[in-house]
């Protein structure tokens, strides 16, 4: 949200001109930045709301996207992207990335300019807390592999009169999804919008696996270390060895823990359940831990359709053969891959789609790989300009 | 009417055309895989938004393609994070 003054002061010059400003809350990019996570209910969705508001003294109104993600699947599934629409509901300009500056060149192309522009740094505007100020942590962090992968989460919220307090992530390491072996990463954080912490006196943190489905844990129960304080807000971590685990297997597990809210006066001791499915969640957003564990390209999380949920790498290189229901793509590096057609595979040529039939061999081509079967499939083929 | 929607034609042809001709843009945007994606996966210029619905910060159904009618409209993305 760093394209907020600018977005404030666009709105407040041609808000009068009848022209409508919104942003549109979506998942979260990077889950605990800031301290915050990833809600689990339309309500909590909400309460960011509010908190965004708050925090940034904004006048442009939100709409808040539903829990399946389908304004930012629909949109095109990017954590900062512009449009604008006209009075018949027809996209004019998008962007991947929100600019200001160019948008102000838009709306004075399309509504006409304004007689004064308001300047962004005289708008009293808040800010979020940054990096610096989050809470330093009372209990030593795991030293966690490289490139982990976030996985879907599903909590229980019917087995629960309470809310979630704390919020589960599990991200799996690479090797767990491709070969069924590796470290699976469970992180619990306190929802800071409910002002709880954990009580120490209860017992520690603890996680049960009750049931796994097609994998194998080295260990059911998961029990965090406790702090010396009373009480506190740390994450909680664990890591645990995953071997034999086929794609879309699950675990079902439940986490113990005591909360305590200070001003309100109250404590609960809490065993709350949720479903872990081994595949890679595609709104989890990613958390930035450092350039260390920033996942490579192939890893990130890429939305949209059911195909996209699966997406491979993308690769580059010459097409060698198109037809026959395959591709053959040589690469920089001089190898040759194999990959297979769908029926729902397609080209894309200068940001449109196009027929799979435009493919000639001897073009420069990106391909957007699913990767599923012992073959990888196409998904869509990008056609590369001819190198000058 | 006629000539706001002669207007409107131009600013849409005005539009789509530059989109379609700024090999700046494009040289930029096909740098990033990222953004590749967001070319095909979002609504192309020209075309309707798609009909979903959202809610209001009441919580309140929002159906975009309702209630953004008959205004120009700019919408951001956007979260905490």
């Amino acid at each position: 949200m760093r394209k907020v003054p600018g977005l404030e002061a666009l709105q407040r010059d041609y808000g009068p001109k009848g022209v409508k400003f919104y942003y549109v809350y979506k998942a979260l990019a990077h889950p605990e930045l800031h301290g915050y996570v990833t809600p689990y209910t339309l309500q909590e969705r909400l309460a960011h709301v509010r908190e965004a508001r708050r925090r940034l003294r904004t006048q442009i109104p939100w709409i808040v996207d539903a829990m399946d993600n389908r304004i930012k699947h629909a949109f095109g599934d990017r954590p900062n992207s512009e449009f604008l629409i006209d009075p018949e509901g027809i996209v004019l300009v998008k962007r991947a990335w929100s600019n200001p500056q160019a948008l102000r060149a838009d709306l004075e192309r399309i509504v006409g300019p304004v007689a004064q522009r308001t300047d962004p740094d005289e708008l009293e505007l808040g800010r979020l807390p940054g990096r610096s100020e989050a809470r330093p942590a009372e209990l030593p962090r795991l030293e966690l592999p490289a490139a982990l992968v976030p996985v879907r989460v599903r909590p229980h919220l019917a087995t629960s009169t309470e809310p979630f307090y704390a919020k589960l992530r599990v991200e799996a390491e690479r090797s767990v999804l491709r070969t069924g072996s590796g470290k699976l990463y469970f992180g619990l954080r306190l929802d800071p919008l409910y002002g709880v912490h954990w009580n120490n006196l209860v017992g520690p943190v603890k996680v049960s696996i009750d049931a796994a489905d097609r994998i194998r844990v080295s260990k059911t129960a998961l029990v965090a270390p406790r702090p010396e304080q009373d009480s506190d807000a740390a994450p909680r971590e664990f890591l645990l060895d995953v071997t034999d685990a086929q794609r879309g297997a699950t675990l079902r597990v439940t986490v113990h823990y005591a909360a305590c809210h200070g001003k309100e006066g109250w404590c609960k001791i809490l065993a709350q359940q949720f479903t872990i499915i081994l595949e890679r969640d595609p709104d989890a957003g990613r958390v930035l831990r450092g350039r260390a564990r920033r996942p490579v390209r192939s890893e990130r999380a890429t939305d949209g359709d059911q195909a996209a949920r699966r997406s491979g790498p993308l690769l580059r290189g010459t097409v060698v053969q198109v037809g026959s229901g395959q591709l053959l793509l040589r690469t920089a590096d001089g190898d040759t891959i194999k990959l297979r057609l769908l029926p729902g595979s397609y080209a894309v040529q200068r940001g449109k789609r196009v027929a799979l039939q435009t493919v000639r061999s001897g073009q420069r081509v990106a391909v957007r790989t699913i990767a599923t079967g012992a073959t990888p499939a196409v998904r869509y083929v990008l056609l590369l300009p001819s190198e000058p | 009417m006629h000539r706001f929607s002669a207007t409107m034609s131009t600013v849409l042809v005005a539009t789509t055309l530059l989109a379609a001709t700024d090999p700046a843009g494009y040289a930029q945007q096909r740098e990033r895989p990222d953004n590749e994606t967001f070319l095909h996966q979002s609504p192309r210029v020209g075309e309707l938004i798609p009909d979903v619905i959202g809610y209001d910060e009441q919580g309140e159904p929002f159906p975009l393609r309702a209630r953004l009618r008959g205004s120009y409209t700019v919408l951001v993305f956007g979260c905490l994070t």
